[in-house]
């Protein structure tokens, strides 16, 4: 019997050191694994505190399938508990998993954030549609923002739901747009303070409230960029009214 | 009485806000926005008191009625037990 195989993944431009025991996760991982160097090894000993790689205990594994009653795959369950275990890591360096569908166009970012099954994702869709090659998926669903003084930027990971569309990309966040399903298209700039509380909804936080205050910040620092709600239809007419939107408001 | 642990304030955004986490998180989903008083009087509530200890708090530094005082301190408690987020 042999133990798994380490190797090193880049994610939210971090570099971690992982271990998983499903070998499938390997596969899952593929875009995101980096041959380290020195200054990524020590980066990581500063952040683990410690140099050895982070692993999926059984304990993780049994929490994490209690978090849902669906009977998962050892494998999907293992990379559910290894994400929520980089995201509390990661917080420390101010990222923040958030729960949205980010794409990148003319080298900035739009965040498409809804209750689930409003259609971000048919959203996104519709902008590949009308933009094609013009636009990147950067990710359909769990992307990690990385807070910075002067810019939120979006990176991709794997975790991107269902049809699994992410790029191994970044890209500084131009605007939020907080999707609702409608009779017709309206789009409406809101406040920081409207916008806060629909976006905590959004933002990964842990059960037991550790590092709640931290990420009350930077989830206040997300509600400090353009964010719109969009009262749409599923309809190029509602890409184009976003678009020229934040082209007018000079966000793209 | 006194809040459920777990209860967390914290001030973003130019306000007062209080997240349920941990045992307050079991039966309150949700953030609460409060304006700069009740933020105090929840203050008060962290710790173990009574409604007349927080009354009495809140009249030593809020210039107002104590009557007064004490009719919001009561509107204030009865929502936190409404919503389950008092122990006592």
């Amino acid at each position: 019997m042999q133990l798994p195989e380490t190797y090193w993944i880049r994610l939210a431009d971090t570099p971690l050191w992982i271990q998983p025991k499903s070998p499938k996760l390997r596969t899952f991982f593929q875009d995101y694994i980096i041959q380290p160097t020195p200054q990524d090894k020590q980066a990581f000993q500063a952040l683990t505190g410690g140099d050895q790689p982070l692993t999926v205990s059984r304990e993780e594994l049994e929490q994490e399938a209690r978090w849902d009653p669906r009977p998962f795959p050892a494998a999907y369950l293992e990379s559910l508990a290894l994400y929520r275990k980089l995201c509390h890591l990661l917080l420390l360096s101010d990222i923040l998993l958030f729960h949205c569908s980010a794409l990148e166009v003319e080298g900035k970012a739009i965040l498409f954030t809804a209750k689930s099954g409003t259609g971000k994702s048919t959203h996104a869709r519709l902008w590949r549609e009308r933009f094609g090659p013009a636009v990147t998926m950067i990710n359909d669903d769990k992307p990690l923002l990385k807070v910075e003084p002067h810019e939120v930027r979006v990176y991709g990971t794997p975790y991107a739901g269902k049809e699994g569309l992410h790029t191994n990309t970044s890209a500084p966040v131009a605007a939020i747009v907080l999707l609702r399903q409608g009779q017709d298209n309206h789009i409406q700039r809101i406040s920081m303070q409207q916008a806060y509380p629909v976006l905590f909804q959004q933002s990964y936080r842990r059960a037991g409230g550790e590092g709640l205050p931290h990420t009350l910040d930077l989830v206040g620092k997300l509600a400090a960029l353009p964010v719109y709600t969009l009262d749409c239809t599923i309809s190029q007419e509602a890409v184009e009214l976003v678009y020229k939107r934040l082209k007018g408001d000079g966000y793209l | 009485m006194r809040l459920k642990p777990g209860l967390i304030r914290h001030q973003v955004c130019g306000e007062h806000m209080a997240v349920a986490t941990g045992e307050a998180g079991k039966v309150f989903r949700g953030m609460i926005r409060n304006n700069a008083t009740a933020d105090t009087l929840l203050e008060l509530l962290m710790e173990e008191t009574t409604e007349e200890a927080v009354v009495e708090a809140m009249y030593q530094k809020y210039d107002a009625d104590r009557e007064r005082i004490a009719a919001d301190v009561h509107q204030v408690i009865q929502h936190l037990r409404q919503a389950g987020l008092l122990q006592e």
